[in-house]
C-alpha cells in the first residue's frame, strides 16, 4: 500500500498533473476526429517525450490512450461517423437516440460507462495483472477462433426480424474480410490485380461508408429537415435508475473487455464488438437493439475502456503487446530505457504503481472533462444540415485517406456510402456486416491456424475445454432463434389448417 | 424537387467530386536540382506507425535532416509488405523530395512478383541496418540446444512447431533454408504480428519461434526466453556462448536489412549527397542510442549505395530460390 501512496503523490506533482489532464484533452480530440486515431497521436507525442521523465511520459501517453478510445464515440453518436475503430458498436444504437432527439442522454451513457468500464478494468490490472497475463497465455489458436465465432454466433438473434437479410449481410462482412493477401497461406485473394487491394480492405472506409456517407445520402434523399427541435446539447449523465439498470451490461462489458483485452493481437475494436454480442445475447430484449437502447452503448463503451486497460497487462507484464497502440508504447518504454516483463513489476514497483493509478485517473477524467469537451463539440449539431453535411463528408473523406495515405480507401468510402444507402432502403441491417468484417479475419485465420497445428485433424478444436465450451454455446446460440421461427411458423400453420 | 431530380443532382455532385479528387495526388515537379534541398523532404515508409521500419525511418530522418538542413518528413503509407509505398516512390518526380524507407520485404515482394518494380525502377542510397534473427525457445522448454531440437525434428518428422511472422515472407524463408540445411523437415506456424505469436511461445502452444531480439530483448534479459541460435556470420559479442549457423555448418546469415532508396533517374548529384547525409546520420549519438537499445547494433549495417543494391539483388535471388521450392512460386 506504501508504494501506492507514493505513487499517488508521485501523480499529483504538478508537471505531472498537466500530463495527465493535457492527455486527456488531446486524447478527446484525436478520438473524436475522424481520420485521427489515439495511436497516431501517441505516435506523434513519443519524440516529445524524450525531454520528459519517464513516469511524466508514460502518463501523458497513457492518458491520451484511454480518453481517445472513449471520444470515438462523440461522432459515433452525434453523426453517425465513428470518429476512432473502438467506437464501431456504438454508432448502431448511438445514432438512434440522436435521431430520436435524445443526443444527450447517449453521450451520458457513453461517458458514463467509458469511465466505469475503465475504472473496473484498472482496478483490474492492479489486483491480478500477473495472474491475468497467465490467463492470455492460455489461449491458442483453437480459443481464439471459439472466441470469434462466439461473437459471429449472434448474428441470428441480431437479425431476428428477417433471418436471410441478415445472413446475406453477414456473409458480405466476412467476405469482406476474405480481400487481401491470405495471411495463412501468402496468395491474394479478390484483389483483381489491384495492389492497394493486396493488404485487404481496412474496415474503417466500410464503416464510414455504410454509416455516415449512406447517412448522408438519406437525409439528402428524404428529409432535409431536422424533424426534432434540439435543445441546447449537454450531456446529461444517466439517472440513478438508469445507472442501476444498466449496471449488469456495464459488468458483463467491463469484464468481457478485460479479457479481451489482455489477448495479445485482439485489441479494444474487437473488445466492443464481442460485448455488443453479448448483450444482446443475454438481453430479455434483444430485438430493441439498434433502435436507440441505452444498453446498446453501455456494452462497447464500457468494454472499449476496459480492453485498453487490458491490453497494458501483456505489454506490462509480459512485454508483449496486445494491440496497435501498446505496440507504439513497447517502443517508447524501450527508448526510454525500461524492459517490461516481470523484471519490471519487481524492480520499479513504484513507476508500474504510478502507471497503474495514472490510467485510473485518466479514466476518472472522462468524467470530469468529456461534459466541457462534448458541449463544446456537440454545437456543431445545431449548424444547419446543408451546410453541416458537406461538412462531415469533407471529415469522412479526409479521414478515410488519412489511415494509410491511400486513395483507394476513398473510393472504397464512396462506394461504401452508396451501398450502405441501398441496403438500408431495402431494410438490410447493416449490424451483422460489420461484425464480420470486424471478426471475420479473426475467425478464419485461427480456424486455419489450429489445424495447420493440428496437422489437419479437428480434434483440436474439442481437445481444449475453453474451446469445446465456447463453440458449443455458440452452435446453440445460433440455431435457437432459427428453431424458435421454425417452431412459431409450424404452431401458426397447425392453428389454421385450411390455410 | 423530385426525387428523380434530386437523385441525379447527387450522381452529378458526387462525379464532380471524384474528379476533382482525381486531381490531387500530383505533384508539380521543379526543377531546383541546383540548390538540392530548398523545401522539406518527404520519406515514405510502407508500414504502419510504430512498427520496425516505421522507427527506423524516425530515428534516422531527424539526424539526416538536420544535415541536410531540411525536415525529412516521415510518411506511412501502409500496405501489401510495403509494395504500396514502393509504387508510390516511382510516381513521384525524381528529384530526391521523395524517399523511401525500406526493408528486407522490398526483396520479397520482387521475389514473389507483388510489385511490378524491379530493382532497376530505383537507386539505391544506403543500407542502414541489418537485423540479427534467431532461434528461441522457453526457460521451461524441453530443448536446451539448437542440436536437441534438430535431434527432435529428425526422429519426429513434421512435428516441430515453429513460429514465424507471415506466410510465403522472409521468416519462412529463412526456416525453409534451415530446414534444407539441417535435413529436418518442420511445421511452419505463421503469424500476423510478432506480440502473438511471442505469446504462443509462452503459452506452450509453439515449439521454437523464429524472432529478432529487439522485440524480445526484455524476456531474453530476465532469462523466460532462450536464444538457442544466431543466423550471423560471426559471434556475437553480446552473447558469446550463443552458437551462429555456420557453427553447425549451416550457411544461413541472411537478417533483416533496412535502408534508403530513391526513384530512378535522380540526379547522381542528388544521391551523392544523400548517401554522404545517411552516412554522416547512422553515426550520429541520437541513432547510434536507438540502435542500441533496439538490439540493431548486433552486427554491421553499413552498405554504400552500390554495394547495398549488389546486396538486394543476391538476397532477391536466395528468396526466388526458396519460394520456389516452398511452392510460392510457380
Amino acid at each position: 500500500m506504501d508504494s501506492f501512496l507514493t505513487a499517488l503523490l508521485h501523480i499529483i506533482q504538478p508537471s505531472n498533473l498537466i500530463a495527465v489532464i493535457g492527455g486527456a484533452l488531446l486524447g478527446m480530440l484525436s478520438g473524436a476526429t475522424p481520420g485521427v486515431s489515439g495511436t497516431m497521436m501517441v505516435v506523434l507525442l513519443i519524440p516529445l517525450t524524450y525531454t520528459l521523465e519517464p513516469d511524466t511520459a508514460f502518463l501523458l501517453l497513457i492518458s491520451v490512450y484511454c480518453s481517445a478510445v472513449f471520444s470515438g464515440s462523440i461522432s459515433a453518436i452525434l453523426f453517425r461517423t465513428p470518429g476512432a475503430p473502438e467506437a464501431v458498436a456504438t454508432t448502431l444504437d448511438g445514432y438512434e437516440m440522436t435521431k430520436q432527439g435524445k443526443p444527450h442522454e447517449a453521450l451520458g451513457i457513453s461517458v458514463y460507462s467509458s469511465a466505469v468500464g475503465g475504472l473496473l478494468g484498472g482496478a483490474a490490472l492492479i489486483l491480478v495483472a500477473p495472474q491475468l497475463a497467465k490467463l492470455a497465455l492460455a489461449f491458442g489458436p483453437p480459443e481464439y477462433f471459439g472466441m470469434a465465432v462466439m461473437g459471429l454466433s449472434v448474428v441470428t438473434t441480431l437479425g431476428a426480424k428477417n433471418m436471410v437479410k441478415a445472413l446475406l449481410a453477414a456473409l458480405l462482412g466476412l467476405f469482406l474480410a476474405t480481400v487481401g493477401i491470405d495471411p495463412m497461406a501468402g496468395i491474394p485473394r479478390f484483389t483483381f490485380g489491384l495492389p492497394s487491394l493486396m493488404s485487404g480492405i481496412d474496415f474503417i472506409p466500410v464503416l464510414i461508408g455504410l454509416f455516415a456517407i449512406s447517412e448522408m445520402l438519406r437525409q439528402v434523399m428524404e428529409d432535409t429537415t431536422i424533424k426534432v427541435k434540439l435543445g441546447k446539447i449537454r450531456t446529461s449523465l444517466p439517472s440513478f435508475a438508469m445507472q442501476k439498470r444498466l449496471m449488469p451490461t456495464i459488468f458483463g462489458g467491463s469484464a468481457l473487455g478485460t479479457i479481451i483485452g489482455i489477448l495479445p493481437g485482439i485489441g479494444a475494436t474487437t473488445a466492443a464488438m464481442v460485448s455488443y454480442s453479448e448483450a444482446v445475447r443475454w438481453s430479455k430484449t434483444p430485438e430493441k437493439f439498434g433502435t436507440g437502447h441505452p444498453e446498446g452503448i453501455a456494452a462497447p463503451e464500457s468494454s472499449n475502456n476496459a480492453a485498453a486497460n487490458g491490453a497494458m497487462v501483456p505489454l506490462l507484464a509480459l512485454g508483449i503487446p496486445g494491440s496497435a497502440t501498446t505496440a507504439v508504447m513497447l517502443g517508447a518504454f524501450v527508448l526510454h530505457g525500461l524492459k517490461p516483463g516481470p523484471l519490471l513489476f519487481s524492480e520499479q514497483a513504484e513507476f508500474i504503481n504510478t502507471i497503474f493509478l495514472g490510467t485510473m485517473i485518466a479514466n476518472a477524467l472522462i468524467l470530469l472533462v468529456a461534459p466541457f469537451f462534448i458541449r463544446g463539440f456537440a454545437n456543431i449539431i445545431r449548424i444547419p444540415y446543408p451546410v453541416l453535411g458537406p461538412v462531415i463528408l469533407v471529415l469522412c473523406i479526409v479521414g478515410s485517406y488519412a489511415i494509410r495515405n491511400n486513395m483507394m480507401d476513398v473510393w472504397l468510402t464512396l462506394g461504401f456510402g452508396v451501398l450502405g444507402y441501398l441496403l438500408e432502403k431495402y431494410c438490410f441491417p447493416l449490424s451483422p456486416i460489420i461484425l464480420g468484417i470486424v471478426l471475420g479475419g479473426l475467425a478464419e485465420q485461427e480456424f486455419r491456424r489450429s489445424l495447420i497445428m493440428s496437422q489437419g485433424d479437428y480434434g483440436i478444436f474439442f481437445a481444449s475445454p475453453i474451446a469445446a465450451v465456447l463453440l458449443g454455446v455458440s452452435f446453440l446460440s445460433f440455431i435457437a432463434p432459427i428453431a424458435i421461427n421454425f417452431y412459431k411458423k409450424w404452431k401458426a400453420n397447425a392453428a389454421s389448417p385450411g390455410a | 424537387m423530385t426525387t428523380k431530380t434530386r437523385a441525379s443532382l447527387i450522381c452529378v455532385l458526387l462525379l464532380v467530386a471524384a474528379l476533382a479528387l482525381g486531381g490531387c495526388g500530383g505533384s508539380s515537379a521543379t526543377d531546383g536540382k541546383a540548390k538540392y534541398p530548398e523545401r522539406p523532404v518527404e520519406g515514405i515508409v510502407g508500414w504502419g506507425a510504430g512498427g520496425g521500419t516505421d522507427v527506423f525511418a524516425r530515428a534516422i530522418a531527424k539526424p539526416a535532416g538536420e544535415i541536410l538542413g531540411q525536415t525529412i518528413a516521415v510518411k506511412n503509407m501502409p500496405g501489401s509488405s510495403g509494395a504500396i509505398a514502393g509504387d508510390y516512390v516511382t510516381q513521384q518526380p525524381a528529384d530526391g523530395y521523395t524517399l523511401w524507407f525500406m526493408g528486407s520485404n522490398y526483396a520479397v515482394n520482387v521475389a514473389l512478383g507483388r510489385t511490378p518494380h524491379p530493382l532497376s525502377d530505383y537507386i539505391p542510397v544506403a543500407r542502414i541496418q541489418h537485423d540479427t534473427a534467431m532461434l528461441q525457445v522457453t526457460k521451461t522448454s524441453k530443448f536446451k540446444t539448437v542440436d536437441d531440437i534438430v535431434a527432435y525434428a529428425k526422429a519426429n518428422p513434421g512435428k516441430l512447431k515453429v513460429g514465424g511472422t507471415g506466410a510465403a515472407s522472409f521468416d519462412e524463408v529463412v526456416i525453409a533454408l534451415w530446414e534444407d540445411a539441417a535435413g529436418i523437415k518442420v511445421n511452419y506456424v505463421p503469424y500476423e504480428n510478432g506480440g502473438q505469436m511471442q505469446a504462443a511461445l509462452l503459452g506452450g502452444h509453439l515449439d521454437i519461434m523464429f524472432e529478432e531480439l529487439g522485440p524480445v530483448a526484455g524476456r531474453v534479459a530476465d532469462g523466460s526466453l532462450v536464444p538457442v541460435l544466431a543466423f550471423s556470420e560471426k559471434k556475437l559479442e553480446k552473447f558469446p556462448n550463443l552458437p551462429v549457423a555456420p557453427d553447425k555448418g549451416w550457411n544461413i546469415t541472411l537478417g533483416n536489412w533496412r535502408g534508403v532508396m530513391v526513384n530512378k533517374g535522380t540526379d547522381p548529384a542528388i544521391v551523392k549527397k544523400l548517401e554522404e547525409t545517411f552516412t554522416k546520420a547512422k553515426d550520429t549519438p541520437s541513432y547510434k542510442k536507438v540502435e542500441k537499445d533496439t538490439f540493431l547494433d548486433l552486427r554491421p549495417g553499413y552498405l554504400s549505395g552500390k554495394d547495398y543494391g549488389a546486396a538486394i539483388q543476391k538476397d532477391i535471388d536466395v528468396y526466388k530460390k526458396a519460394l520456389t521450392k516452398l511452392g510460392y512460386i510457380k
